[in-house]
């Protein structure tokens, strides 16, 4: 499949301009589909071995964005996966964890 | 009598690159993952060192010292480009009211910023470039990432193949031999469902039909060779995928994006959008990439 095939749902930006300046306004939709599919996957990562890839959580790139301006920033190396995980617990956005196993 | 002497500027220079920063950092991930650096000259230079590999070392009561010869360090240059984007908005097209914006300067003026922004973001990781110098008559091009990673791993015997897990491991594997410590996998969209897919031998994975529509998230995997930030990269090349350290890379600016009103001559406001960069890697050994991907 093409890159030109492919509809890709990322963060968009849209500009509005008040007395205080130009804003920049996030967007991101997500899909029903998608958080059922992560649910399953994270539902049974028990009952699964797991392979020499193990994906642990998948997040939105507008909630990392949003994490950045926050100061916290995932392509930091000094922020482990644990820093993450339970950033997303804290967050309540288990959502986006997809296993239940320890890391 | 000494005159000082000036010149009234036509409109006023912006600096726009803090906008440009903020503007969807994840539709130019690489761009957003690095650091960026002052330069001061057109042909920027800096060293790469390394150190020797580990050898047997015991000497006997009394051995004689013998110098051992280093490698001197290699000199690494890139060559700065400018990147330019121009505008015009009407002075009517700025007066009317609209709808679902508050001018049509701001609404052009946002599209323009993240265009060359992705047009920087292609000039770093979309195109396979050596520099060019440039003269009078020929724009100057930055050396673009795959001509500073120097770790590849072919993808197949054939002249394309597609992203498999095991050449992912490999060049994992060749990263840490070579002792660099990558975090972030970058592949385009298509390949990040091969990696997700990863998973499916074991019954995890299962598709809603969805075959068309792909959300965009940056997934964490743990591997033997350590933990992975996935990204996906619409603008980066579609033959490659790249595994890197953010913190070996730079972006070179030698002017940082500015908006300039140019001088009036029609019936409306034309803005334009400049500025110079260039794309330093720290050490050409440190990251990887797969190349002659399908």
């Amino acid at each position: 499949m093409s890159a030109k095939d492919l509809n890709l749902l990322g963060v968009n930006t849209t500009f509005v301009e008040d007395n205080t300046g130009l804003l920049a306004k996030h967007q991101q939709e997500i899909p029903r589909w998608h958080l059922d599919n992560l649910r399953y996957i994270r539902d049974s990562s028990l009952d699964t071995t797991e392979g020499d890839t193990m994906r642990i959580a998948s997040i939105p790139v507008a909630i990392v964005e949003q994490w950045q301006r926050e100061g916290f920033d995932i392509f930091d190396k000094n922020i482990t996966p644990h820093e993450i995980l339970n950033r997303l617990r804290n967050q309540d956005l288990d959502a986006f964890i997809t296993t239940k196993k320890r890391i | 009598m000494t005159t000082f002497t000036t010149y009234d500027q036509v409109g006023k220079a912006e600096d726009v690159s803090s906008i440009i920063t903020n503007i969807s950092p994840s539709a130019t991930p690489f761009f957003s993952m690095i650091k960026s650096e002052k330069v001061a000259a057109r042909v920027f230079e800096w060293q790469e060192d390394s150190i020797r590999n580990s050898a047997a070392n015991a000497k006997v009561e009394g051995a004689a010292f013998a110098t051992v010869a280093r490698a001197a360090t290699t000199l690494r240059s890139n060559t700065t480009q400018i990147l330019s984007d121009t505008f015009m908005v009407s002075a009517t097209g700025d007066a009317i009211k609209l709808h679902g914006r508050a001018s049509e300067t701001a609404l052009q003026l946002g599209k323009a910023l993240k265009a060359i922004k992705l047009d920087l973001e292609k000039a770093f990781v979309g195109v396979d470039n050596a520099s060019v110098t440039g003269d009078s008559s020929t724009a100057r091009e930055m050396a673009s990432a795959t001509q500073q990673i120097t770790t590849t791993v072919d993808a197949g015997s054939n002249s394309t193949d597609p992203l498999t897990e095991a050449k992912i491991l490999d060049l994992a594997e060749d990263c840490y031999d070579n002792g660099s410590d990558p975090s972030v996998l970058m592949v385009k969209p298509a390949d990040a469902r091969i990696v997700a897919e990863f998973a499916t031998a074991t019954g995890r994975n299962r598709e809603h039909a969805q075959t068309k529509t792909l959300v965009n998230t940056i997934d964490l995997l743990v591997t033997p060779f350590g933990s992975f930030n996935l990204v996906l990269n619409r603008e980066q090349l579609a033959t490659h995928a790249f595994l890197i350290d953010p913190a070996m890379w730079r972006s070179a600016v030698l002017r940082p994006f500015t908006r300039t009103l140019l001088g009036k001559d029609s019936d409306g406001d034309k803005h334009a959008i400049v500025g110079e960069y260039s794309l330093k890697h720290m050490n050409f050994g440190a990251d990887g990439m797969i190349t002659g991907l399908s």
